[in-house]
């Protein structure tokens, strides 16, 4: 394992840090949660940050937190579908293909929920009128996304990227053979 | 990252914090009057990201424009590597041949071309990847592996020095004494393709069960070896051991499930075992998968005669006759015709 500061892969994939800021304010503007402030990129830590109202529906809150898990990963296999293949399989691969797969690794990989998306699930879910159903499923989610950040250090969060840009395109291959 | 905006003032100010002016009624975390609340709940989202939103959507837009070609590619290569798995050679090499038009030069397709070629006994298209192939350095060590396999397989297909040498030693290749070819075959053991020359020999000269018993011997020391096996299968249904027959033809089509020989080898046997019915089934199959093989056309032509349909025999006949340009295809279809017109024994 070898280390790169922080800020220079922040900038390196900074595409993936707006869309992920970008998907959490959709899916407030979903829920017509009102947004105070949106940063979508800054070098610093966050790279990009967003305050809005507490929610009260628990399952919207959940929601908007792990909204850049949804549109991050969709959004990064979609780019690098059709380049995955001329770039690994066919070495036929153009520069736009490179393009597409720079973009597509660098959103995907910036899907996992943040620390700060953690934290605000766990205010809104601890709190006494929380259903029961919604506690179940939060907690696990919780857990994964400090899994996720603890990973990160591992570049789990990279290796996620190369998987949802380069496998998930040969996965489909393989399955729809 | 999101955060919830905590530490805004009470609901119970109802005065609303950005604008002063009084706040919305209702059960909110925020106490905002109706326009702001209004405000921010709005999209509001700068140039510069909708700028890039629309970079990343015109990309978006081209790679779904570009999705179906590379998904396409990517499933011929993928249904020809199952194919290949499956031991269904012909399919193989429809499929790398559809990739390689369009992506001409790809190892993986170019490799596993040539192995498909070489089961399907296209000895043309073999030719052709292995002159392709002969400075390509392969990183697919399992590809690499499976092609030195069939090399080494191929090594039997073909003359060497040696036997040409013997040959030459006497003034009629075509007359060399029996005793010369045993002496030559029991010294050379593991020269296959000299010892398949003697077998042929034999075969052209009626002498059956001589001729079957070299064919063991090469089968013996090469299970897959295929001339010896489609010899095989002839020699056995000329000696009436159409059982013994069947069994060759198993043999091929354990290498090569979709073996155009031997399928037509397999319905040509079941015609001879009065099982017309399943023959013609078969024959029907077979011309089905390729429509312009002069040697499936032949064996369709034999499974109309027998069981009967003279007008679909005679009409494949006139197709057969335009379709049979080489000496290999006319000779198939020639043998047909004999076996009608009962000049040949079937």
């Amino acid at each position: 394992m070898f280390f790169i500061p922080g800020f220079v892969i922040t900038l390196v994939t900074f595409p993936g840090v707006i869309v992920h800021e970008l998907a959490h304010q959709l899916f407030c503007y979903f829920f017509k949660v009102p947004v105070f402030r949106v940063v979508y990129f800054q070098l610093g830590n966050p790279a990009g940050y967003m305050l809005h109202e507490p929610v009260k529906n628990k399952a919207q809150g959940i929601l908007i937190s792990v909204g850049p898990f949804i549109v991050n990963t969709v959004i990064g296999a979609l780019i690098s579908l059709p380049a995955a293949l001329p770039v690994f399989t066919f070495h036929t691969a153009g520069p736009l293909d490179y393009v597409l797969i720079y973009l597509g690794v660098s959103i995907a990989m910036h899907a996992f929920p943040s620390r700060g998306d953690a934290d605000a699930i766990w205010h809104s879910i601890k709190e006494e009128d929380t259903p029961t159903w919604v506690k179940v499923i939060g907690y696990p989610v919780i857990g994964l996304i400090y899994l996720g950040s603890l990973g990160s250090f591992f570049w789990l969060d990279l290796l996620y990227g190369i998987g949802v840009a380069v496998g998930l395109p040969n996965l489909i291959i393989y399955l729809l053979r | 990252m999101e955060e919830p905006l905590t530490n805004v003032e009470p609901v119970s100010t109802r005065e609303c914090p950005n604008c002063g002016q009084p706040a919305m009624e209702g059960d909110h975390p925020t106490p905002l009057c109706s326009d702001c609340r209004d405000q921010f709940s709005r999209l509001h989202i700068p140039v510069w990201i909708w700028i890039f939103a629309g970079g990343i959507a015109v990309i978006m837009l081209f790679s779904l424009f570009t999705l179906p070609r590379s998904i396409s590619l990517g499933i011929h290569l993928e249904k020809g590597k199952k194919a290949v798995e499956a031991k269904m050679f012909n399919t193989a090499e429809k499929e790398f041949s559809k990739v390689l038009v369009k992506v001409p030069g790809n190892i993986e397709a170019e490799g596993n071309l040539l192995i498909a070629a070489f089961y399907n006994m296209d000895y043309e298209t073999f030719n052709t990847q292995l002159k392709k192939l002969r400075d390509v350095k392969f990183e697919d060590k399992t590809l690499l592996d499976e092609i030195d396999k069939v090399m080494l397989k191929a090594e039997g297909y073909v003359t060497n020095d040696t036997l040409e040498d013997f040959k030459k030693g006497f003034p009629d290749e075509a007359h060399i004494p029996d005793t010369a070819w045993e002496g030559y075959v029991r010294r050379h053991e593991e020269d296959r393709y000299a010892a398949q020359e003697y077998a042929a020999l034999l075969y052209d000269r009626k002498e059956y069960h001589r001729c079957d018993s070299l064919l063991d011997i090469i089968l013996g020391s090469d299970y897959d070896y295929f001339p010896a096996l489609m010899l095989g299968v002839n020699v056995r249904r000329d000696i009436g051991n159409l059982t013994g027959a069947m069994a060759y033809v198993d043999r091929i089509l354990t290498i090569n499930h979709e073996s155009s020989w031997g399928l037509s080898a397999r319905a040509r046997t079941l015609l001879r075992q009065k099982k017309i019915k399943p023959g013609l089934d078969l024959a029907l199959k077979l011309y089905d998968t390729d429509k312009q093989d002069v040697y499936a056309m032949s064996t369709l032509i034999l499974a109309y005669h027998f069981n009967g349909l003279t007008a679909e025999r005679d009409a494949l006949i006139k197709k057969a006759q335009s379709a049979a340009i080489d000496s290999v295809g006319k000779g198939n279809l020639q043998y047909a015709l004999d076996v009608i017109n009962n000049k040949e024994k079937f």
